[in-house]
C-alpha cells in the first residue's frame, strides 16, 4: 500500500505539472482565439457590468438564444415598459445555461422581470448536437467571469470530455500549432490574455441581424420543400425541463416575476404549432407554477406576416427588426397587463429619461410633460380632437435613428378609431412651416401609422421630415 | 467507455486506488470487483447488451463444467456443439443475419423474388466477435483437455468480461488468464505498474496524436473515392495502413498497460508487423491473438500442415475467408481476407527465392513488398462497398498533382504527421533491433523517465486530434 501510495502522489504531482503548464498557457493567453468580429456575447456581460458601476440597474432581464437577442428589441421594451430591459442571451442557448446565465447576472443586477424565451427549451442536452452546440455552449460559458458561479455550473453544463476544453482555451485551441502559428505567434508577443470588447453606447444585448423579411421567392419555395421546423418533434429534453424548475424556484426565491415567451417563426416555416404549444404549455404549467406566457408561435399576426422573419428556409428562422418591435411591444404589454401596479417603473426618472431619450421608440410611449428639458424634443400639438379623431399629442423629435432628419409623429387614442384607421390610411397633417430662413408657406404631411410601435389603446403614425423644417402651427388634422 | 476518454480515465483511476487500497488483496473480493467494474464498463455503452455477455459467460461455465465431468465422448461432443451453436448462433444473429438476408436478396432479386422484408435493425453489440472467441477456447481447451475448468464462477465470469480487453482483444486464452484471477495474494509489483503506465500513455499518444491524425487524410479520401488522384489515392491508403496499425497497436498496448497496472499479464498483440518479412511472418506479428486463435481451432483441426500442398492451400484459403468474415460482415472484408490468403499462398515462396540470400537489402524489399500488398489490399477493408474499394484502387493509376495530397491538412500538420510517422519508424526500428525498447526507458534515470512519461502526455493534450470541431475517435476495432 506505501508504495502504490508513492506511485499515487507521483502521479498526482506529474498530473499537478501538466495543469500547471495550461494554467500558464492560459494566463498568459498564449493560445486566445482571434477577436470575434462581433463579440456580442462578450459585449452584453460587459455592458451589464458598466451599468451596475454607473449606478444603473437592469429592471426587465431577458433570456434565450439567438431568437431572443433578434426578436426582442429592449430599447423599445424599456420605453414601452419604462424599465430597463436588457437582453442576455447566448448563441444556441439551453435552458440549463439559461439559468447559470441568470444566477452569475443577478450578480450585477436586481431584475424585477425575468423573461425567457422558450426555443431554448427544445429537445437539445449537454453541448445539443456536436460541436455546433458546444462551440456555442463554451462561448457563454467563456464570457462568464465569476469563477464560483462557472465552477458550480461546469458540471451542469458540460460533460465531462468537454469540460477541459471548456475551462482551457490552450486545449481548446490547441489545434493553433498547426493550422493558425501567426495568431500563437501575435498572442506570445501580447503576452496578456485577448482584450475584451469595449461598450461605449448604451448597449442593451440587441443584436440587429435580419432588417428585411421573407421575399415572395422564398414563400414560394416553400411549397416545394419539406416544412422546416416539425413542432410534433420539438421534444421537450428533460435536462432543460429540470432548469425549467430551477428558474421558476430561483426566481420565487428573490421575489422577481417570470414571464415565458414564444417568439414565432413564419407560418409555412413550422408545421403542427398547436402540438409544439402542448409540450411547452405542459412544462410552463407543471415546472413553471402557470407563469404568463405569450405564444407568439400561434398568433396569426405575427406568423403570416413575412415581414417579420429572415428571409431563410433553414430550420432556424429569426424576427427581422420589425418583427422584433412588434414582439417587444407585445411582450411589454403582458407584462404590464399582469403585474403594472407591482412594477417600479422609471419613466418618471429624470436620469432615466435622459438615458434613454435618444433611443429609438422612447418618444412612442413617453412625452414628457414639460418639467424635463430634452434636446431635440419640441411639443406640438396635445390633447386635441378634431372630428372623430382624439389626438394624445403632436410632437417633433430627433434621436439616434433620424441621422439627419426628425420625425414628426401624432399618437392618436385608438378608441376614438374609425374604419379608415385600422386600414392604415394616412393622418394627414397641414401645417404652416418654414424651410430654413425660407418664407412662411402651408403644406400637408402624410404621416403613416406604424403598426409595431402602436398599441391597442395608442396609433401612432410618424414621419420623416427635413430637420431644417420649423413647424410654426398646426392648421388642421384629418385621415 | 473510450480508452481515449476522461470518462475512462476518470474510471479508472478509481478502479485503481480502490483496487489497491484493499481490494486486491482477497481474492474473492478482488475478482468480484473486477466483474462489477466490468460489467459498468460495459454497460456504459449499452447495458441491455450485458445480458448477452452473461449468457455465454453463464454457457460455457456451465458447459465447461458439464465437459469435464463425463468420459462419455458423444455426450462431450453434444455439450461442446451445445457451446458453438449458442455462442457462434448469438454472433450470426448480432453481426452476421443481415449480411445473409442482403446476399441472398441480392440473389434472389434477378429472379424477381426479395427477402428484403426479413432485414432486421439491429445493433452490433460491442467487443462480441472478441468475446464469443474467448469464451469459446475455454470449452474447446476443456473438450481438448488442455484445461481444467474453473469452479468459480465470479471468477470466470470475470475472465471473459476482463474490461481492459473485452471489447477488442487481445483475444486471451483460459489458460493464460484465469489463472491469474485465481490467485490468492496479489503484491503491487511496481516496475509492473511502471511499465504498464508507460505502455498504455505510449499506446494513447499513438491513437490520439498519430493515428487520429493519420485519420482526417484518410476519412476525407474515402468519402469521396472517386475526387481523388492517383497521389491522394495511395497516400491516403498509406495512411490508412498506418492509421489501422496505430489504432489497433494503441487499443493493445492500452490494455495490456492497464492490466499490468491491475496486476495481470495480457498477452502481446502486435509485433511490429510493418518489418515482416513474409506474410506468414506478418501474421505472427498482426493481431497475434486471433491468428493463434484461427490457427488452433481452425487452421490446425482442419489438418494443418500435415496434409497434401492442395489441401493445405485450401485450409490457409479457408481460415482467411473466415478471418475476413470475423472482421465485418460484408463481402469487401471476404474479399480482403481472400488477397490476404492469396499472398501467403502465392506470394511468400517468391519471397522466400527471390530474397532468400540477399541479406539486410533482400529483407528490407521483402518487408516493403509485403506490407506494399497488405495496404493495397486495405483498400477493401475501409471503403463502403466493393465499388468504392475499386475507385480507389483504380485511381492511385490516374495522374495528380502531388499537392493534392495536402488538401485535407494544413502545411504545418502535413510536417507534423511526416515527422510523427519518422518518429514512429524509429521508435518501431530502434524496439525490433533492441527487442525490448521499453526495457530500456523504465531503465533510464527517474528524471528522464519523467521526462518521457510528461512528453507523451503534453503530446497528447498539445498535438492530439481533440477539440470542439472533433467528434469522439471510435477505436476502429470497435466495430468488430
Amino acid at each position: 500500500m506505501k508504495k502504490f501510495t508513492h506511485f499515487l502522489l507521483r502521479g498526482v504531482l506529474g498530473i499537478g505539472v501538466l495543469m500547471a503548464g495550461i494554467v500558464l498557457s492560459d494566463s498568459k493567453g498564449w493560445f486566445d482565439a482571434p477577436i470575434d468580429a462581433n463579440p456580442h456575447i462578450l459585449k452584453r456581460w460587459k455592458a451589464l457590468k458598466n451599468m451596475k458601476e454607473q449606478g444603473q440597474d437592469v429592471d426587465v432581464l431577458i433570456l434565450g438564444n439567438s431568437h431572443a437577442y433578434t426578436g426582442i428589441n429592449p430599447k423599445h421594451m424599456s420605453a414601452r415598459l419604462g424599465m430597463t430591459s436588457f437582453v442576455l442571451a447566448n448563441n444556441s442557448s439551453i435552458w440549463t445555461d439559461s439559468y447559470w446565465t441568470l444566477r452569475e447576472a443577478l450578480l450585477w443586477c436586481t431584475p424585477q422581470v425575468v423573461v425567457i424565451e422558450t426555443y431554448g427549451l427544445n429537445n437539445q442536452g449537454l453541448g445539443g448536437e456536436k460541436p455546433v452546440h458546444l462551440v456555442n455552449q463554451i462561448r457563454a460559458f467563456d464570457a462568464r467571469s465569476d469563477l464560483k458561479t462557472k465552477l458550480v455550473s461546469t458540471p451542469d453544463l458540460f460533460d465531462l470530455e468537454d469540460m477541459p476544453k471548456a475551462w482551457s482555451q490552450t486545449i481548446r485551441n490547441h489545434h493553433y500549432l498547426w493550422e493558425n502559428r501567426e495568431q500563437i505567434a501575435a498572442n506570445v508577443k501580447r503576452g496578456t490574455p485577448m482584450p475584451g470588447p469595449k461598450v461605449n453606447d448604451l448597449y442593451l444585448g440587441r443584436f440587429v441581424r435580419f432588417t428585411s423579411g421573407l421575399t415572395p421567392e422564398s414563400l414560394a419555395a416553400y411549397d416545394s420543400i419539406p416544412v422546416p421546423v416539425e413542432g410534433a418533434t420539438q421534444v421537450v429534453h428533460p435536462r432543460n425541463r429540470e432548469a425549467a424548475r430551477w428558474i421558476t424556484e430561483l426566481c420565487d426565491e428573490l421575489g422577481i416575476k417570470l414571464m415565458v415567451v414564444t417568439l414565432p417563426m413564419h407560418s409555412k416555416h413550422v408545421s403542427d404549432p398547436e402540438i409544439w404549444a402542448g409540450y411547452l404549455g405542459e412544462v410552463v404549467e407543471t415546472e413553471m407554477n402557470g407563469a404568463p406566457w405569450l405564444n407568439l408561435q400561434i398568433d396569426s399576426s405575427y406568423v403570416n406576416n413575412p415581414d417579420y422573419f429572415e428571409n431563410t428556409l433553414k430550420a432556424n428562422q429569426h424576427m427581422t427588426f420589425r418583427g422584433s418591435i412588434a414582439a417587444s411591444k407585445d411582450i411589454a404589454q403582458v407584462i404590464l397587463d399582469e403585474w403594472e401596479g407591482e412594477l417600479d417603473r422609471r419613466n418618471n426618472d429624470r436620469a432615466w429619461v435622459e438615458l434613454f431619450h435618444q433611443e429609438d421608440g422612447f418618444y412612442a410611449y413617453n412625452i414628457p410633460d414639460g418639467s424635463i428639458e430634452l434636446e431635440g424634443f419640441r411639443l406640438l400639438a396635445n390633447e386635441m380632437v378634431v372630428g372623430e379623431l382624439s389626438i394624445l399629442d403632436a410632437a417633433e423629435f430627433t434621436n439616434k435613428q433620424s441621422g439627419e432628419n426628425k420625425f414628426l409623429q401624432f399618437r392618436v387614442d385608438a378608441t376614438s378609431s374609425s374604419e379608415r384607421i385600422h386600414s392604415g390610411s394616412p393622418l394627414r397633417a397641414q401645417f404652416i412651416y418654414r424651410i430654413g430662413k425660407g418664407e412662411k408657406q402651408s403644406g400637408v404631411i402624410d404621416l403613416r401609422l406604424n403598426p409595431e410601435l402602436s398599441t391597442d389603446d395608442i396609433f401612432i403614425y410618424q414621419k420623416l421630415i427635413v430637420k431644417d423644417a420649423e413647424l410654426l402651427k398646426l392648421e388642421a388634422v384629418a385621415i | 467507455m473510450l480508452f481515449n476518454s476522461l470518462v475512462f480515465l476518470a474510471f479508472f483511476f478509481i478502479c485503481l486506488v480502490l483496487y489497491w487500497f484493499g481490494i486486491s488483496q482477497h481474492k474473492k473480493v478482488r475478482n468480484a470487483f473486477l466483474l462489477f467494474a466490468s460489467y459498468f464498463f460495459y454497460a456504459w455503452w449499452d447495458w441491455r447488451f450485458l445480458g448477452l455477455i452473461i449468457l455465454s459467460s453463464a454457457v460455457d461455465f456451465f458447459i465447461g463444467k458439464g465437459i469435464h465431468g463425463t468420459d462419455d465422448d458423444q455426450r462431450r461432443k453434444w455439450l461442446l456443439t451445445a457451446s458453438l451453436v449458442v455462442n457462434l448462433g448469438l454472433l450470426a444473429i448480432f453481426k452476421y443475419y443481415n449480411f445473409f438476408i442482403d446476399s441472398l436478396d441480392a440473389v434472389l432479386s434477378p429472379l424477381g423474388a426479395s427477402v428484403a422484408s426479413a432485414h432486421l435493425s439491429i445493433v452490433l453489440p460491442v467487443g462480441i466477435s472478441f468475446y464469443t472467441f474467448q469464451t469459446l477456447s475455454y470449452s474447446l481447451d476443456i473438450y481438448r483437455k488442455k484445461l481444467e475448468p474453473t469452479k468459480d464462477p465470479v471468477q470466470f465470469f470475470a475472465f471473459v468480461t476482463f474490461f481492459p480487453q473485452l471489447v477488442a482483444g487481445p483475444i486471451e486464452r483460459a489458460r493464460d488468464l484465469l489463472p491469474q484471477f485465481d490467485r490468492e495474494e496479489l503484491n503491487l509489483d511496481i516496475a509492473m505498474m511502471r511499465s504498464g503506465l508507460l505502455l498504455a500513455m505510449w499506446g494513447m499518444f499513438k491513437k490520439i496524436v498519430i493515428a487520429d491524425r493519420l485519420a482526417l487524410v484518410v476519412d476525407a479520401a474515402f468519402d469521396q473515392p472517386d475526387g481523388m488522384g492517383g497521389a491522394a489515392s495511395a497516400w491516403a491508403l498509406f495512411c490508412f495502413a498506418g492509421q489501422l496499425y496505430l489504432d489497433f497497436s494503441a487499443y493493445s498496448d492500452i490494455a495490456i498497460g492497464i492490466s499490468r497496472m491491475l496486476g495481470f499479464k495480457l498477452s502481446t498483440n502486435f509485433k511490429r508487423p510493418y518489418f515482416a518479412k513474409s506474410f506468414s511472418d506478418f501474421w505472427k506479428r498482426w493481431h497475434i491473438t486471433l491468428s493463434s486463435w484461427f490457427r488452433d481451432y481452425l487452421y490446425i483441426p482442419l489438418g494443418g500442415n500435415r496434409v497434401s500442398k492442395s489441401r493445405m492451400t485450401i485450409n490457409v484459403m479457408i481460415v482467411f475467408l473466415v478471418s475476413g468474415l470475423w472482421h465485418g460482415a460484408s463481402w469487401n472484408f471476404v474479399i480482403w481476407g481472400a488477397l490476404n490468403g492469396l499472398f501467403i499462398i502465392v506470394l511468400d515462396p517468391l519471397l522466400t527465392k527471390v530474397f532468400r540470400n540477399a541479406g539486410r537489402v533482400g529483407r528490407f524489399l521483402s518487408a516493403a513488398i509485403v506490407t506494399g500488398s497488405w495496404t493495397v489490399s486495405l483498400a477493401f477493408f475501409r471503403a463502403q462497398s466493393f465499388e468504392d474499394a475499386g475507385i480507389v484502387l483504380r485511381q492511385i493509376f490516374t495522374w495528380s498533382e502531388v499537392e493534392s495530397v495536402l488538401q485535407p491538412m494544413s502545411d504545418a500538420n502535413h510536417q507534423l504527421t511526416c515527422g510523427l510517422l519518422a518518429l514512429l519508424v524509429v521508435v518501431e526500428g530502434a524496439a525490433e533491433l533492441r527487442k525490448n525498447a521499453a526495457e530500456w526507458l523504465l531503465q533510464l534515470p527517474r528524471p528522464m523517465r519523467w521526462g518521457v512519461y510528461l512528453s507523451l502526455a503534453w503530446g497528447c493534450i498539445m498535438l492530439g486530434i481533440h477539440g470542439l470541431q472533433v467528434e469522439d475517435k471510435q477505436f476502429i476495432y470497435f466495430q468488430f
